[in-house]
């Protein structure tokens, strides 16, 4: 990507920064519980910071780690405006249901409900947390890059991870619970 | 924050294969242009801001400066004896002699003054008033609306 006509904010080139990372920035909003129009809306205000502050960038960290620390920012503020004005919102769709190779209905069934406790129970973590484990496990990036995103040690991501797996396992296991 | 011990377990597998098997939300149509034009509006949205700001701290001091002073007139009035028609202002001045008449009587002036000042300043500020919404109408709120109007579209 031509760093220096993205620099002059060419609409081209930014049109191609968008395409590349539009789907990481939108799954971000996605695991925080962003959705519909509140989505769209903190993605477009992502990189719309992004083309604001393009002139200003000064190569220190990469371009992608760069945009998604700014994109980050700007969807945990979305998520703290849309919680100010809640809203009941359906969970969603178990649409890409995780089939795990020949297994039977049941089986798939039992792994979709799953996979939907699992999304809505990453929506409620705190927003690092979130964020660390949307990275990790389904973007399986490296703790080294989640760090640099996060602006954070390497530990602290580690330890973000195990207090949201405990905290998820917890919410799980009362999910289980609680369906019969 | 201390490092934790970070081991996969079962639960490790659950997440990675939930996590990894959510559908990934469809991108908005055009979304480097809304972009784009949102990035553009905003400096825009700023200075209208900033004026927006200004007015309401000038707006605000002169009412408290009008409650101020109509507070100190009406307060006058009731030491110097309460509010008198205005008729007596007119005839009252040119047939006196007496020194304790003269002295009501230039009282009486500078309330009647007074009133014409503070009807002055009404008019005025609602005179600046009109013109400023008028001028001013497109504000903030509607500069707002039109860089962000496609999000109604789009959540229908």
């Amino acid at each position: 990507m031509d760093l220096e006509r993205l620099k002059q904010q060419d609409a081209r080139a930014f049109a191609e920064l968008v395409a590349e990372h539009q789907a990481i920035i939108l799954g971000l909003g996605q695991s925080l519980g962003l959705r519909g129009p509140d989505l769209d809306d903190a993605a477009a205000e992502a990189f719309a910071a992004v083309y604001r502050a393009l002139p200003r960038f000064e190569a220190r960290a990469q371009l992608g780690t760069w945009v998604y620390r700014i994109a980050y920012r700007v969807i945990v503020k979305a998520r703290t405006k849309r919680r100010r004005h809640a809203t009941v919102e359906l969970p969603d769709e178990p649409s890409a249901t995780p089939a795990a190779g020949d297994a039977g209905p049941m089986q798939r069934a039992e792994q979709a409900e799953t996979a939907v406790a699992v999304w809505s129970a990453v929506e409620s973590l705190d927003e690092r947390s979130a964020t660390a484990v949307e990275l990790y496990y389904r973007r399986e990036w490296p703790l080294e890059k989640i760090a640099d995103v996060l602006e954070c040690p390497v530990g602290t991501v580690k330890t973000l991870l195990y207090r949201a797996r405990e905290r998820l396992r917890t919410l799980l296991s009362s999910q289980q619970e609680i369906s019969p | 924050m201390s490092e934790r011990t970070f081991e996969p377990d079962d639960l490790d597998a659950t997440l990675r294969r939930a996590m990894r098997h959510r559908a990934e939300p469809v991108a908005p149509s055009d979304l480097a242009g809304r972009a784009m034009r949102r990035a553009q509006a905003a400096d825009a949205l700023a200075a209208v801001a900033r004026v927006n700001r200004l007015n309401r701290l000038f707006t605000a001091i002169a009412a408290v400066v009008i409650i101020c002073v109509a507070g100190w007139i009406f307060r006058a009035r009731l030491s110097a004896g309460g509010f008198q028609p205005w008729s007596d202002t007119s005839t009252t001045s040119t047939d006196s002699t007496d020194t304790s008449t003269t002295s009501t009587t230039t009282t009486l002036a500078t309330a009647t003054q007074w009133m014409y000042v503070g009807i002055g300043l009404a008019v005025t500020a609602i005179g600046v008033l009109a013109v400023q919404r008028t001028v001013g109408g497109a504000d903030e709120w509607v500069l707002r609306w039109n860089a962000t109007g496609t999000r109604r579209a789009n959540a229908v």
